[in-house]
């Protein structure tokens, strides 16, 4: 068994998904503590570019019709091989639609151990400890994953993606796949979201008015914050009831359950039936005139100020660093 | 012709008078008119100020035509009939809409708040959809001319069930409504034969005074002559009836009243009835005889038997849709027999189809089967239909209907959440009232919190909150919580204030914290029976450990289950709501209430508290009893209350009811409280007597504006109503328990 | 057709979680176990999909809470219940659950294999890709629609930003759903009541359970709660720049 940190790129319609740049950079730190080397999977058609500004040294890449996009089926059987090859110290899979239909299937069909919903892995002595979440958040479990091969489940927030990304193109490995006939799963189409409906549970950026929004023709300073940060406008439900936005965009008991990674309240009391609809935000950030609004408990960073100030600012320093970036 | 009038006559002429002129008259004036001495007009006018409104200014005497009605004083039953009565007279199709509006607006006057400004509000709404014809108000005035001065009038009448017009020239006696019709009869001698007859008004198109006027005859009245004018063979124009009651339950209803005057019921052996009768116009019975459905055959006459298969027929017709809803005719039936077995049952066969239960529902207008039509639809056997719609959410179980129904049918408890019953059955819930429903099962509470945490708000106040189990002895109250109470931050509040007028009154309370459950009155209004009695069992197991002398709460639905629901599944304790106890402590508590609290307070009356269980005064006793409180009532009060929404499930049916409104009846009731303060309250005359000069009201200054509640689902209920009504920034929310409190300057 | 719904019991969130003396798992003392709330949905799911012909076995672990599970399932509609019996006193991992159902699997021979796609206390992967690894079926995740025609099962599965991938798979198989094409439906306390009364819970006896696979952890804790928020003050210049910092940390922007 090697001491290098596999992890399985994963792409749809020719985007790699910002996931594997996170597994990147936890298969980097990691590789600079353990030893061995940062190998990419790339399973695809045609794709041998998607994986060049990986933060990996190399990748395994196989040229398959049946692996153009991804299939469960097709993938499982084509990684089994690739890793019970290989060994690595550790394959990392996304957290995802993707990684979480494939680890199960490999770690019972390989007789591998596998961790999931872990955040981050930590060289410790000889040992790799992993970090995991669970319970909507309120439980970490950590311990060491064994000196064999092991699986994981990653999911974002432990690594930044800019950290998995490189400059330097890996150098691809090609991989003879094993024969795929017989399966029992095939990719009819895809079907895109309707564009015109914006599905707030969807976004990971929310900017939600409340009442302190006051009238709306002050809706668009949310939305511009909005697109600056490329997130959605949502609302609690004085905002919806006045019809100044579709019920579509109501967060709330009544209305949607949105865990975005980063919820800005603007103006929102945080009556307990808005906030049961967006406790579960990573990040929530609060704005809001009134010190003693229960909006505050809730969130992590709050600003007593007003929004109908604060907005105009807010989002020019967001369109600044986003075109730095 | 003064002299000779009798005393009766010249005291009518006397109160006719100072009512015709608006500038009044002398007493010189008056005798002068009377034909009598000054000293009998003084004499007169003392006489007649016991009994009628006399106002004097200066020297001029007169009557204010507006204060005329308020001498009358009736009772609080004496006002219900009377209200109920002009009840049915706005539901008349007539087209006397604009008499009827004044005739109304006067009599409005006698009655108690709040009926008063309903009805007049109920006019309003009525005129608004009634378009008003000229030509039969022409007639209609005809006629009661014609009436009252005695002449004789020509008409023209279209016969019953025919297209010829006859002339005739009758001697107007007296006008009768229809017994089972909305009609109006005219019950006059025919010039030609001087017998009796009876017209249908709707059906006279042209009415024309002659010059002739008549003599009525002495001991005309009305009942004697209906009764033999029903039975009169020689009428002519009366069609006999015959229809058949097989069905014994039926049959046994039929019997019990008389419908009308001179019917005849025989026996048939298997326990059914024939009932005969002789009526002017048969198509007026039409909507009675459709009310008993399959129960009641027509045998005659002839017309009428295919008007009724026709019906039948059509019955067939209507559509029923999928689902594992009662789709057939036969299971709509096995739905409506059920009802009736419940208590009070048979009181559904009595329904009138008056509407009065649609008209006063807060969501009627909103329902495509609100209470009426839901029978409506029974009676069809078309339930299966009703239940496809889900405008039964939009209940309230505010009671209303069944507090104005005059067929006293169980409206709410029977029907609506019967209906609320089938449907969640079928697992057919809105999702937000899902929640609740599975929260209240899980975790004792429709909210979803912790039950642990039930008694989690005690640890902010700065003395112990005795728990019955940790107390280890009897103790004088055990003070029922309640959901909101418990775990909502806004109703914490007042939990917190009630606990600490229970410290300071040296109350021996304890309460039940993580033992105590949901009372589940909600849930059971929202169509969840079996739940209801899961928390009723668990709460009376809880109660079963404990010794105490009563159950208090502030929660009006929890204080419904307890008294009126629980005994029925043999959990019996005595309970009370907690402003009956702090009513009956007035005395230890009124002096202590010694911070004033300057503001304008309207109290709202909870469904539960008010209508539904009759306690009114108490907590209008508690207000007033704190220093600077103006107590005003609501347009809407007292038993005829507007609810908040909450009840029947409302408080977990908020956006599914929003979205069908448009608005909250919470938002309703804020206007209302703005408002109020603007009616005079109504009072013998002596009080509302006004200033000399001045005949108009004097505007009231803009004061502090309290909305008192005595509901844990009011306070934030009405909070985020407010905060939505224009202008209502003003106005604050707060308990009775929270003003009292404040009052004692805790 | 017939179709195995196999469900776990997880802890309730409403109720504090606390940890074990030990420190290395929840405390099982004040622990409620309700339905996981993707599994509920994966009945939903095969309640949907039932007609004349379908049987409906619904699978639980054998914890206390499991009969309430089942007698509700079955007031749903559930054709049969079945509760696996032994060894699930304390907690059981999924790789322990999977290998637990192996022995009804192989006696139902189900056409369909319905689960919730993960439940929020799996740490050693989700339910049905185990199972699938180890009865060698084909397995889809993350499904929100699902159809039956003729041996074949059409999935619609669910990608982030709302990209829908349709796939076609052959049965039998296992598939992992997150949410039914319609909302769990309610069933009235009343019907469960009579489900006790009427319906029976076929116990199941698995023998030792085998949790190889997952990993032993050695410590399990609370992250700290924060219970106020940090409140930034300044012009509102520093205030939007403080902001956008906290964004860029959290790697957002």
């Amino acid at each position: 068994m090697s001491q290098d940190i596999c992890v399985v790129i994963e792409h749809l319609q020719g985007h790699v998904q910002e996931i594997s740049y996170v597994m990147a950079a936890a298969a980097r730190s990691l590789c600079e503590s353990v030893g061995g080397k940062c190998i990419g999977i790339l399973l695809g058609r045609g794709a041998q570019d998607l994986a060049n500004d990986l933060d990996v040294d190399s990748v395994i890449y196989l040229d398959e019709p049946a692996l153009a996009e991804y299939n469960p089926d097709a993938y499982q059987l084509v990684l089994a091989a690739i890793i019970s090859e290989w060994h690595p110290r550790l394959a990392l899979l996304g957290q995802t639609s993707i990684g979480t239909d494939l680890a199960g299937m490999l770690s019972m069909r390989l007789g591998l151990p596998l961790i999931s919903h872990c955040q981050r892995l930590v060289a410790e002595g000889d040992g790799i400890k992993f970090i995991s979440q669970i319970c909507g958040g309120r439980i970490l479990a950590e311990g060491r994953l064994p000196s064999s091969t092991a699986l994981v489940n990653m999911v974002p927030g432990g690594y930044k993606a800019d950290a998995g990304r490189s400059t330097r193109s890996p150098e691809i490995m090609p991989f003879a796949p094993p024969p795929l006939v017989d399966l029992h799963i095939s990719l009819k189409r895809y079907i895109q979201p309707p564009k015109e409906d914006v599905d707030i549970s969807l976004e990971r950026i929310l900017v939600a008015v409340g009442r302190g929004i006051q009238r709306k023709d002050n809706l668009p300073l949310a939305e511009e914050l909005a697109e600056a940060l490329g997130g959605a406008v949502c609302a609690s439900r004085p905002v919806v009831d006045q019809g100044w936005l579709q019920p579509t965009r109501l967060v709330g008991k009544s209305g949607m359950k949105v865990a975005p990674d980063v919820y800005i309240a603007l103006g929102i009391s945080g009556a307990p039936e808005h906030v049961e609809g967006m406790s579960d935000s990573h990040l929530i950030i609060a704005i809001n005139t009134d010190p003693a609004a229960p909006i505050f408990s809730a969130a992590r960073y709050g600003v007593e100020a007003d929004i109908l100030d604060l907005l105009p600012v807010l989002t020019e320093q967001a369109k600044k660093i986003r075109e730095v970036a | 012709m003064s002299r000779g009038l009798s005393k009766a006559t010249r005291l009518q002429r006397l109160e006719s008078l100072l009512g015709s002129s608006p500038e009044g008259y002398t007493v010189r004036q008056l005798a002068e008119r009377l034909g009598v001495h000054r000293t009998t007009v003084w004499r007169d006018l003392n006489e007649i100020s016991c009994e009628v409104p006399v106002r004097q200014d200066g020297n001029l005497y007169l009557i204010d035509p507006k204060d005329y009605v308020s001498s009358v004083r009736l009772s609080r039953s004496e006002s219900l009939i009377l209200y109920l009565a002009l009840r049915r007279l706005v539901r008349w199709p007539s087209h006397l809409s604009s008499p009827l509006a004044l005739a109304l607006q006067k009599l409005a006057r006698t009655l108690r708040e709040p009926s008063a400004s309903q009805l007049v509000g109920s006019l309003q709404s009525l005129q608004q959809h009634m378009p008003t014809d000229p030509e039969r108000a022409r007639i209609w005035e005809t006629l009661i001319q014609a009436w009252l001065e005695r002449i004789s009038v020509r008409i023209s009448y279209l016969e019953f069930g025919s297209t010829v017009v006859c002339e005739h020239e009758i001697q107007p006696h007296f006008f009768e409504p229809g017994l089972l019709t909305q009609g109006v009869f005219l019950v006059g001698s025919c010039s030609c034969h001087q017998a009796l007859k009876t017209f249908s008004v709707d059906r006279i198109i042209e009415a024309v005074l002659t010059t002739h006027r008549f003599e009525r005859p002495d001991g005309l009245a009305p009942d004697t002559i209906l009764e033999s004018q029903w039975v009169d063979p020689g009428g002519g124009e009366l069609t006999e009836v015959h229809l058949r009651f097989r069905d014994p339950a039926t049959a046994q209803r039929v019997r019990h009243t008389v419908w009308i005057p001179g019917e005849r019921i025989e026996d048939l052996p298997d326990g059914g009835i024939d009932w005969i009768a002789r009526v002017p116009d048969v198509f007026e019975l039409l909507p009675w005889i459709r009310g008993w459905g399959p129960d009641c055959e027509v045998f005659e006459p002839a017309e009428l038997q295919e008007k009724t298969s026709e019906m039948e027929q059509s019955r067939g017709d209507v559509i029923m849709t999928m689902g594992e809803l009662p789709q057939t005719a036969a299971e709509s039936d096995a739905f409506y027999a059920d009802l009736q077995r419940s208590s009070d049952g048979d009181r559904y066969r009595r329904c009138l189809q008056c509407g009065s239960c649609s008209g006063i529902c807060p969501h009627g207008f909103l329902m495509d089967y609100p209470p009426r039509r839901i029978l409506a639809a029974l009676r069809a056997q078309s339930f299966g239909e009703a239940l496809q719609s889900d405008g039964v959410w939009m209940c309230v179980a505010c009671y209303a209907c069944s507090a104005v129904c005059p067929a006293m049918i169980p409206l709410t408890e029977g029907l609506m959440t019967r209906v609320k019953q089938e449907l969640v059955q079928t697992g057919r819930v809105p999702s937000e009232l899902q929640d609740a429903l599975e929260n209240s099962q899980r975790y004792g509470n429709p909210l979803g919190k912790p039950q642990r945490q039930r008694g989690a708000w005690t640890k902010s106040l700065e003395f112990p909150v005795p728990l019955m189990s940790q107390l280890g002895r009897p103790v004088d109250i055990l003070w029922f919580v309640g959901d909101y109470a418990s775990y909502h931050p806004r109703v914490q509040v007042v939990t917190i204030a009630l606990a600490r007028l229970f410290h300071l009154l040296d109350v021996d309370f304890a309460i039940l914290g993580p033992e105590e459950c949901s009372d589940g009155d909600s849930q059971r209004l929202a169509g969840e029976h079996g739940l209801f009695e899961v928390l009723a069992e668990k709460n009376g197991q809880a109660f079963k450990k404990y010794q105490f002398g009563e159950i208090l709460t502030s929660d009006p639905h929890a204080y419904n289950a307890i008294k009126n629901e629980y005994p029925e599944l043999g959990v019996s304790y005595p309970v009370r709501h907690v402003v009956e106890y702090f009513a009956e402590r007035l005395d230890d508590l009124s002096p202590r209430l010694t911070h004033e609290i300057e503001a304008l307070v309207a109290y709202h009356d909870p469904c539960y508290l008010g209508r539904v269980n009759g306690i009114y005064e108490e907590p209008r006793a508690l207000l007033r009893a704190i220093p600077g409180v103006e107590l005003v009532e609501m347009s809407h009060t007292r038993s005829n209350s507007l609810c908040c929404g909450g009840g029947g499930g409302g408080m977990w049916l908020d956006g599914f009811q929003w979205e069908k409104a448009g608005v909250r009846l919470s938002e309703w009731r804020v206007r209302e409280a703005m408002a109020a303060g603007g009616l005079e309250t109504i009072g013998p005359p002596a009080q509302a007597k006004p200033k000399r000069g001045k005949r108009h009201e004097e505007k009231r200054e803009l004061q502090d504006r309290i909305l008192a509640v005595a509901c844990p689902y009011e306070a934030p209920r009405f909070e985020d109503a407010a905060k939505t009504v224009d202008g209502a920034g003003g106005l604050a929310v707060r308990d009775v328990a929270e003003l009292l409190l404040e009052s004692i300057g805790q | 057709m017939k179709i195995m719904v196999a469900v776990k019991l997880v802890p309730d969130l409403v109720e504090n979680l606390e940890i074990a003396p030990g420190g290395t798992g929840l405390d099982r003392t004040y622990l409620r176990l309700i339905l996981s709330e993707p599994d509920e949905h994966a009945l939903e799911q095969a309640l949907l999909l039932k007609d004349e012909s379908t049987d409906i076995t619904v699978v639980a672990p054998g914890f206390e809470e499991a009969d309430d599970v089942l007698f509700t399932a079955a007031a749903k509609g559930a054709d049969r219940l079945v509760k696996l019996t032994d060894g699930f006193q304390e907690g059981c991992n999924c790789h322990a659950l999977a290998r637990a159902l192996r022995g009804i699997t192989s006696e139902i021979q189900p056409d369909l294999i319905l689960t919730g796609v993960q439940a929020h206390d799996d740490l050693d992967g989700s339910l049905g890709p185990l199972l699938a690894g180890l009865l060698n079926l084909p397995y889809v995740g993350n499904v929100a629609g699902l159809s039956i025609t003729e041996g074949k099962a059409t999935a619609r599965k669910e990608y982030s930003g709302g990209l829908i991938g349709e796939m076609e798979i052959g049965l039998p198989a296992v598939i992992g759903i997150v949410a039914a094409e319609a909302p769990p439906r309610y069933v009235a306390v009343s019907k469960v009541r009579q489900m006790v009364k009427s319906a029976t819970l076929e116990p199941y006896p698995v023998g030792d359970l085998d949790p190889g696979g997952g990993i032993e952890l050695d410590r399990m804790y609370k992250p700290e709660s924060v219970e106020r928020a940090t409140m930034i003050e300044g012009t509102a210049e520093e205030i939007a720049v403080r902001l956008i910092e906290v964004l860029k940390e959290l790697d957002v922007l």
